[in-house]
């Protein structure tokens, strides 16, 4: 028996320590061991592969706490999960690390319960009327103290709240359950007011909404008892205090009201017309409801100030207090003396001072004869200090004083020279610039020329401390930009003897270099990584500089795929200098489409039996669109557009219509378009596009059916600069053409329909601040094209366009900007002989030279020469009898507008412009001359309404011409969205 | 068998053997605790804590991660504010002294860091910032009186712990 005893206690001992203690000590033992495999779950499914990329774990290595931590940091850092853990399975061969996630979901609903005291349905009312709804984005704590809060409001004050979140019904989505234990509730005991005031204990018990049993509602009543104050101060009562005090006991508490109303205070100012303004705004004892000393003092000076930007410098306004009726009626007098009106008799400055006495004349900003106030001559004397400042005087000092002219003379007015004291101390010049590292002898890892180069300041300049400051941060910007992002800088100046050689310190402790380790991408589901890492374009290896992360995150947003993208370095510890860069992206919906529609208006030539008329006209219009986006995990887009609009019929030569015929709807205008988009093609930085569209639209003169199809690449070479090619294939036809035949160009009646094939090439530097509403920069581009028979085109043309504008800035706040632009048109069709039969059977041989007519160069219009119509503009041997043009193979457009900023109106903004427009279309491009532009002027109003940026153009002509028996007509307006240029 | 130690070896050799239950064999390596202005704290932070004596207040788990939770918190604070001036070499000799005797002595400090993966530059690091802390608390609550301070310092942590949603 003792023998079977010993064994069966060897078997539970061996049992008891034969199980694998897990905790510590196991996960010690494991660190070493090979890594055979790294596992992400979430919730007991896998994870997504783009996680992967975030362990610092590696197969094949060996396990090492430290990069588990790693790895348990970058995770969190995604934002996406809640809980986070490790864990380690050991397998034969070494062990498998497996990182367990449960998701971090939504609040999306909100539940009470336990002992809510109040019904649990009106404590969650409170609680989503104090977060508007569900407070799906408060941290837990502060609505746990908000519960607490509200059951403290309703007498419980012993309330304890916890809570906890669940998984809800919906999917991704959590509840926020409330767990309250509200405790007893505190009821009243007894009430007592103490105290007299013109309201009776009974009336401010009633105020306060209690009653001896009642809930305490402590917020309710310090409520009530504050509307009783500002009562008893609206009847001059302005110290009037009501205080609560309360002794509790077990679950009573026993209310003591104290009312002190204080004295009834009356105000009184002498003379009453002697204030500058409302009694209100300057004795504002009421509105504060005190009428303590250092309110009064305020008062005074209040007045004194206002006085003085009057012009009465010696003004006073000293109050008294005088207590009567045994000190129940308080007496404060404010009396007003003004004293004489001071004008400004002369400005006299100090001599021999180093800045031209007309600046510092300007900036003091006093004439003889202006009324003095001494607060805007000591604002002078300030920007005197600041020029000189600029100029490099570090220590110049300027101080007012004041000579009376004849004083007590006159009462009612008085003279006063000013002196300003200028001391202008030594010009600081920079002597020498010197980099100093505090990791020296080591050497600098950013080359001292490139500190100096960011750095405004340079020697020979004059000092000025605001540069030296500027020249600082600008160093520290530099030092992030290249990954050193704990770098410290400072720039010290030291002074030599006589003041005047500054020597600039730059003292640099560098901190160490974070470089990017590893970049990885979570959240992509449709775009694949290659695509957003090609689109980044950040290697591992480079520093983790703060500019080139942040471009990186713009040329992500720019794909347009994303809704959401936040590009940044995973937490490092203190001194790891290797970043691991995390790019967490929420892709947009891959399906796109829109569908819209609306009224087009404007003034558009008629043909009518009797001749052309302008008649104003107003079309529907709808489109429709559907994108699809991420085609093939890369950044590709196939999107289909169509537009319709329904259009009076203009009528034409052959068949003009009827003068009061209003025919209905008859023109149906669309474009159908279908185009495939991918950025980066092939590899390459370079774009693709390839379109098919069809359409039918109406010009001025002639109405045209066009098919489509066309290739394009752009390549971007930098943010300003990009360069296109392009191919297309084009069927138009011409139809209701409403020029006479006999004034229509050859090439319209030869080709009334013609096929063009068209290589075309364009340029573009656009380093305008906004491509909508700029006020700085330029903006040029040139295109030029050839169709020729060789590559299939029925008639051969080359034809260039070439635009420059410029913009600037007229005033430091932008609010005034001036514009000019220019464009050429230089076209010239390759001769092709066409022969033609005639009605009596013979061929004639005829040689075209022009651009069929969805070619050629039209002005006038909103965006052109705005004194014309659209298409109105030309020389005369291009515009017809009724006043159309038929288009040219020259063009010259020069604009000059100045736009301002003038207010806001339903606050949005409001400008206005002032315009010279000159241009003109010509028969040949070799015609083009500079003494045959038609000048235009003309004002406009600009609106940045809630549709867009309206705009309202009038545009005058200089010169008017003899057009069809009559003159031009003298101007035209232009509403339409956006600026002319 | 017959002979009890023979049984008892062969049972030890078959526990020793047999494969690990399913689902009984996965070891917890590592877990976030507690978030605080961004930066995580896991186990093996307190863990780590405790063991090096890191922390004023050691006695659980859950004391040392309230204080790790605290100091990060002063930290951050003490990162916005003025700058503080420098720590000396004299104080933070003082300090590391301070350390290494509440660790058991110099031999059993090395043997504590080697084990925990921690070098004597991080361990400075980390004294430097309890160096400022300190100096950042006595610039805050200095002023007042003793008495008081330890409440309004406790009031103001318990402000902040609000803030970041820690309980």
């Amino acid at each position: 028996m003792r023998g079977r005893a010993r064994t069966a206690l060897i078997v539970l001992l061996l049992v008891v320590f034969g199980v694998r203690p897990s905790g510590a000590q196991t996960a010690d033992a494991l660190v070493g061991q090979t890594v055979v495999g790294v596992e992400f779950e979430i919730e007991g499914r896998p994870g997504s592969p783009s996680i992967e990329g975030l362990s610092a774990v590696r197969v094949g290595e060996p396990l090492d706490l430290d990069d588990v931590r790693t790895t348990l940091a970058r995770i969190d850092s995604i934002g996406l999960f809640d809980q986070i853990a490790a864990r380690a399975l050991p397998v034969p061969g070494g062990v498998v690390v497996a990182f367990v996630m449960a998701p971090r979901l939504p609040v999306t609903s909100l539940q009470v319960t336990g002992e809510t005291g109040i019904p649990p349905g009106e404590l969650s009312r409170l609680l989503r009327q104090r977060y508007g709804g569900v407070p799906t984005n408060a941290r837990i704590a502060a609505v746990e103290a908000t519960a607490v809060q509200l059951l403290n409001d309703e007498g419980y004050l012993a309330a304890q709240v916890t809570s906890r979140t669940e998984r809800s019904g919906e999917p991704d989505a959590a509840t926020l359950i409330l767990d309250v234990d509200a405790g007893p509730r505190t009821v009243i005991r007894s009430i007592e007011v103490r105290g007299d005031s013109p309201r009776t204990p009974r009336e401010i018990i009633r105020a306060t909404g209690t009653s001896v049993g009642s809930p305490f509602r402590r917020r309710e009543i310090q409520r009530a008892l504050t509307t009783i104050e500002e009562d008893l101060r609206r009847r001059g009562y302005y110290e009037a205090q009501l205080t609560l005090q309360t002794e509790f006991e077990d679950n009573a508490v026993d209310l003591v009201i104290t009312v002190d109303t204080g004295p009834r205070v009356e105000l009184r100012v002498e003379p009453r017309n002697a204030l500058p303004g409302d009694v209100e705004t300057f004795i504002p004892i009421r509105q504060q409801g005190s009428a303590d000393q250092d309110l009064l003092e305020d008062s005074r000076a209040r007045i004194e100030r206002a006085l003085r930007a009057q012009g009465y410098w010696r003004a006073s306004a000293p109050f008294t207090r005088r207590v009567e009726q045994d000190g129940a009626l308080v007496v404060i007098t404010f009396t007003i003396d003004r004293g004489p009106r001071y004008y400004v008799e002369a400005v006299e400055l100090p001599p021999g001072l180093s800045l031209p006495e007309s600046q510092i004349r300007e900036l003091i900003g006093f004439e003889r004869g202006d009324l003095f106030d001494e607060d805007r001559f000591l604002a002078g004397l300030a920007r005197v200090a600041d020029a000189y400042r600029l100029a490099g005087y570090y220590a110049m000092k300027a101080e007012p004083a004041y000579e009376e002219v004849e004083p007590g003379v006159s009462q009612v007015r008085a003279s006063v020279i000013l002196h300003p004291m200028i001391t202008e101390g030594p010009q600081g010049r920079i002597h020498d610039i010197v980099v100093a590292f505090s990791a020296e002898p080591s050497p600098s890892q950013v080359p001292e020329g490139d500190i100096r180069r960011a750095m405004g300041s340079a020697i020979g300049q004059p000092y000025v401390e605001l540069s030296a400051a500027q020249d600082q941060a600008a160093i520290r910007r530099l030092y992030a930009d290249r990954g050193f992002l704990d770098a410290a800088v400072r720039v010290q100046p030291s002074f030599s003897e006589d003041g005047r050689d500054v020597t600039l310190t730059v003292e640099i402790d560098e901190g160490p270099q974070v470089l990017i380790e590893n970049v990885s991408v979570v959240g992509n589901d449709r775009i694949s990584t290659r695509a957003i890492l090609d689109e980044l374009r950040i290697t591992a290896g480079q520093p983790a500089g703060a500019t080139a992360i942040e471009e990186a995150r713009g040329r992500l947003v720019d794909m347009g795929v994303f809704r959401r993208v936040t590009v940044g370095l995973a937490n490092r510890g203190p001194g790891e200098t290797r970043g691991h860069l995390i790019v967490n992206v929420v892709e947009a919906p891959a399906t796109t489409a829109g569908i819209g529609g609306g009224l087009e208006g404007g003034l558009f030539p008629r043909r009518t039996v009797s001749g052309t008329v302008d008649r104003l006209e107003f079309a529907p219009r709808g489109f429709f669109e559907i994108s699809r986006r991420n085609l093939g995990g890369r950044n590709r887009v196939l999107s289909f557009f169509s537009r319709v609009s329904f259009k009076r019929d203009l009528g034409s030569d052959e068949e003009p219509a009827a003068e009061d015929d209003d025919g209905g709807f008859a023109f149906t205008e669309y474009r159908v378009t279908t185009t495939y988009r991918e950025r980066r093609a092939f590899g390459s930085g370079t774009d693709f596009l390839v379109g098919l569209s069809s359409e039918q639209a109406r010009r001025t003169n002639f109405n045209f059916v066009r098919q489509l199809a066309n290739a394009e690449v752009l390549r971007e070479f930098s943010p300003t600069v990009s360069v296109s090619g392009r191919y297309a294939l084009e069927f138009t036809r011409l139809f209701d053409v409403r020029i006479a035949e006999a004034d229509r160009p050859l090439i319209d009646r030869l080709f009334p329909q013609v096929r063009l094939s068209i290589l075309s090439s364009g340029l573009s530097w656009d380093r305008r601040n906004d491509p909508i509403a700029p006020n700085a920069g330029t903006f040029v581009t040139g295109d030029f094209e050839v169709a020729a028979r060789a590559i299939g085109s029925e008639v051969g043309y080359v034809k260039g366009f070439f635009q420059a504008a410029g913009f600037r800035r007229l005033d430091a706040a932008g609010r005034t900007v001036l514009a000019a632009r220019g464009l050429v048109g230089l076209a010239r069709g390759l001769p092709r002989t066409v022969l033609t039969p005639q009605p009596d059977g013979s061929v004639t041989e005829e040689v075209v030279r022009d651009l069929p007519a969805s070619q050629r160069f039209f002005a006038g219009g909103s965006t052109t020469v705005r004194g014309f119509q659209l298409d109105r503009l030309g020389v005369a041997e291009i515009i017809d009898p009724n006043g159309l043009s038929r288009g040219g193979n020259g063009l010259l457009v020069t604009n000059l507008e100045i736009r301002r900023q003038v207010g806001r109106l339903f606050g949005r903004d409001m400008g206005v412009v002032g315009f010279l427009d000159a241009g003109n279309v010509f028969s040949r491009a070799s015609d083009i001359r500079l003494a045959e532009l038609r000048p235009a002027a003309g004002f406009g109003i600009r609106y940045n309404s809630p549709l867009g940026p309206l705009r309202l153009d009038f545009g005058f002509k200089f010169e008017r011409r003899e057009i069809n028996g009559g003159r031009e007509r003298g101007w035209e307006y232009h509403l339409s969205i956006g600026e002319a240029f | 068998m017959r002979s009890t130690p023979a049984a008892a070896a062969l049972l030890f050799l078959m526990c020793a053997v047999a494969p690990p239950a399913a689902g009984a064999a996965q070891i917890e390596l590592d877990r976030i605790v507690s978030r605080v202005g961004g930066q995580i704290i896991t186990q093996s932070d307190i863990r780590r804590a405790r063991t090096l004596r890191l922390v004023d207040d050691v006695s659980s788990d859950q004391a040392a991660q309230r204080a790790l939770e605290t100091r990060m918190l002063i930290l951050s604070e003490l990162g916005r504010a003025a700058p503080l001036p420098p720590i000396s070499d004299d104080d933070l000799a003082t300090r590391r002294a301070e350390w290494t005797s509440a660790v058991g002595g110099e031999a059993k400090a090395e043997a504590l860091l080697a084990q925990q993966g921690m070098s004597r530059t991080e361990l400075d690091a980390w004294l430097q910032d309890d160096l400022r802390v300190q100096a950042y608390l006595r610039r805050q609550f200095g002023m007042l009186p003793e008495a008081e301070r330890g409440r309004a310092i406790s009031d103001w942590l318990s402000r902040l712990r609000q803030r970041s949603d820690l309980r």
